[in-house]
């Protein structure tokens, strides 16, 4: 009888253990932001046009990750390079839990290889950014008519039922941040104006979200880093075969990144995140 | 379209490249959107226009397509017609000749009104729309789409407008909430059915007798002078309608009329003279 009773005992302290565990999970304070879809944009940088090819090597994984996640992909701007890949590439991505995931990817992610474009054998190091920013609506950001200029096709001519013309590309530009976005992939003027008005707002809004990451980061140093553009998260290795996180100090096979298979990387920033808000909330009942 | 090389594959950027070079030679406009337009309408993908892949192949059959497509917009046929539908504000509409094919200015129409609605009443407050001169019924289906609780009448002096407007209510499945009657606003007999309305809009024909000289081909040659000519001032039809407004606008307080005109209407950016409005 004792035993049984010890045996359960040790079932429901297991029990508990885990639903103490589930509990401060679900108190730590969450990213406001994480059910959000993104725009996600991809720019070559240092290395010419190895940085380019990679800029693309990017979007092909990220491609086959959100094929795996379920997840819509529609390119809203794209600047091609010329030998391969692109100079800069923006996306939305749409579906469950966009942000909280691919959140993790933000940051400077840099190549080590011989080029395509080599022809002598020797390594280079290239870079690329990846900035992951949520979508935000009208009521998040607010942007004051007086604040934009928008140009279409028509601006200043004739128009109406005068012409029949089927270019409808906007131009649209934000004075105060000297932000300018050009929107030509839709057949209605409309559209083009909405979509050029949402990829403003989610500039702007990550404009805001740089700042507050600025902020934290000098008050708490975090190890999962601290999300800003700047930041070199991996390094890429194809002679050792290796992608190296540097926030979180491991390196993880090459093949799973080419593959598409980026969800270990994630979920190792997401644990890492989780057991540093844990750390912090129980430092704070501390010193409470 | 001799110019279109007929190869074993034909890449979209090539097609793109030969028929814009076709459309330069032949002095049509937009030459390039025209191309881009045409050879992803050829292969089936018109909503990738902006970014066909260029390595895309085009088959024999879809070359074919090209060459077609191609030989009549030389001829000067606007581009919605050969593609046969055009997306105006959140919907998209069938096109054909010679109907009115919608204008981006008639999209901020739109907005204005569900701008204006919004702050009258609620979204789910019923709303009684009449849409004279409806053609392809772009501004009351559009309407219709952005407000589950209104209803429309529209009317339209050609059959062809009427039959394809409703064509374009079906296909849009809005035909419970809309009909269209054949019909000319400026005949004292015309009878409008289900009034009085919350809310008249026009984009009545407006352009000044004088100024139909001098318009592209692709209007002149392909639209029906119907929706385009409003007489010598242009304004023929706003003011028969203008007329009419006592017996179809009803009472209410946030009832409004709503017209399209033409820049030539404005004086000094005040509303143009269309005789005695009821309501301000």
């Amino acid at each position: 009888m004792r035993e049984m009773i010890r045996g359960e005992m040790k079932d429901l302290e297991g029990q508990m253990g885990a639903l103490e565990e589930k509990l401060t999970l679900l108190l730590l304070p969450k990213d406001p932001n994480d059910g959000k879809n993104v725009m996600l944009e991809i720019r070559a940088g240092t290395g010419g046009d190895e940085a380019g090819i990679w800029a693309g090597d990017l979007l092909t994984t990220y491609e086959k990750f959100a094929s795996t996640e379920g997840w819509k992909l529609r390119i809203l701007d794209e600047s091609k390079a010329d030998m391969g890949g692109y100079k800069s590439i923006t996306l939305e991505v749409t579906g469950e839990s966009v942000y909280s995931k691919l959140k993790w990817e933000a940051g400077v992610h840099r190549v080590q290889r011989v080029p395509a474009t080599e022809s002598q054998g020797r390594v280079h190091t290239s870079t690329a950014t990846v900035a992951v920013m949520p979508e935000v609506d009208e009521v998040t950001v607010t942007i004051d008519p007086k604040d934009i200029t928008l140009t279409t096709a028509r601006s200043g001519g004739a128009g109406g039922q005068n012409v029949n013309k089927v270019e409808t590309a906007v131009d649209l530009m934000h004075k105060p941040t000297g932000i300018r976005i050009f929107c030509t992939q839709e057949r209605s003027q409309l559209k083009n104006k909405d979509l050029a008005m949402q990829m403003l707002r989610n500039r702007l809004y990550e404009m805001q979200l740089e700042e507050q990451r600025a902020a934290v980061s000098a008050e708490r140093k975090s190890q999962v880093g601290s999300g800003l553009r700047s930041e070199k998260i991996r390094t890429y290795n194809w002679k050792d075969n290796r992608v190296s996180d540097h926030r979180l100090n491991r390196n993880f096979p090459l093949q799973r990144f080419l593959d598409g298979d980026i969800a270990d990387m994630i979920d190792a920033c997401i644990a890492v995140d989780q057991q540093e808000k844990m750390e912090a909330m129980a430092a704070e009942k501390l010193s409470a | 379209p001799n110019a279109i090389p007929r190869l074993e594959s034909l890449s979209a950027a090539a097609a793109v490249a030969a028929a814009a070079r076709v459309f330069d030679e032949a002095g049509v406009p937009e030459a390039d959107q025209s191309a881009r337009y045409l050879v992803a309408h050829a292969v089936g993908r018109i909503d990738d226009f902006a970014r066909l892949p260029s390595g895309l192949a085009l088959s024999a059959g879809e070359q074919d397509l090209l060459v077609d497509f191609v030989r009549r917009r030389v001829d000067r046929e606007p581009v919605q017609y050969i593609v046969g539908d055009w997306d105006f504000h959140h919907i998209n509409l069938l096109c054909r000749a010679p109907t009115l094919i919608p204008r981006p200015e008639t999209e901020d129409l739109v907005e204005r009104i569900l701008g204006f609605v919004a702050q009258a009443q609620s979204k789910a407050a019923p709303l009684r729309i009449l849409d004279i001169g409806c053609g392809t019924g772009a501004i009351g289906l559009a309407l219709l789409n952005a407000l589950p609780a209104a209803t429309c009448v529209a009317v339209d002096i050609s059959e062809n407008a009427t039959v394809l407007s409703s064509d374009n209510a079906e296909r849009l499945g809005l035909s419970h909430r809309y009909e269209c009657i054949l019909g000319d606003v400026t005949s004292p007999a015309l009878r409008l059915p289900g009034g009085p309305f919350g809310l008249v809009v026009s984009n009545p024909p407006y352009i000044p007798k004088a100024d139909m000289a001098t318009l592209a081909p692709e209007v002149v040659a392909y639209e029906d002078d119907r929706a385009l000519c409003g007489g010598d001032d242009g304004l023929d039809v706003a003011r028969a309608i203008v007329r009419r407004l006592p017996h179809i606008l009803d009472n209410g307080p946030a009832s409004s009329a709503w017209f399209e005109l033409d820049d030539s209407h404005l004086l000094d950016r005040q509303a143009p003279s269309l005789g005695p409005n009821p309501k301000a």
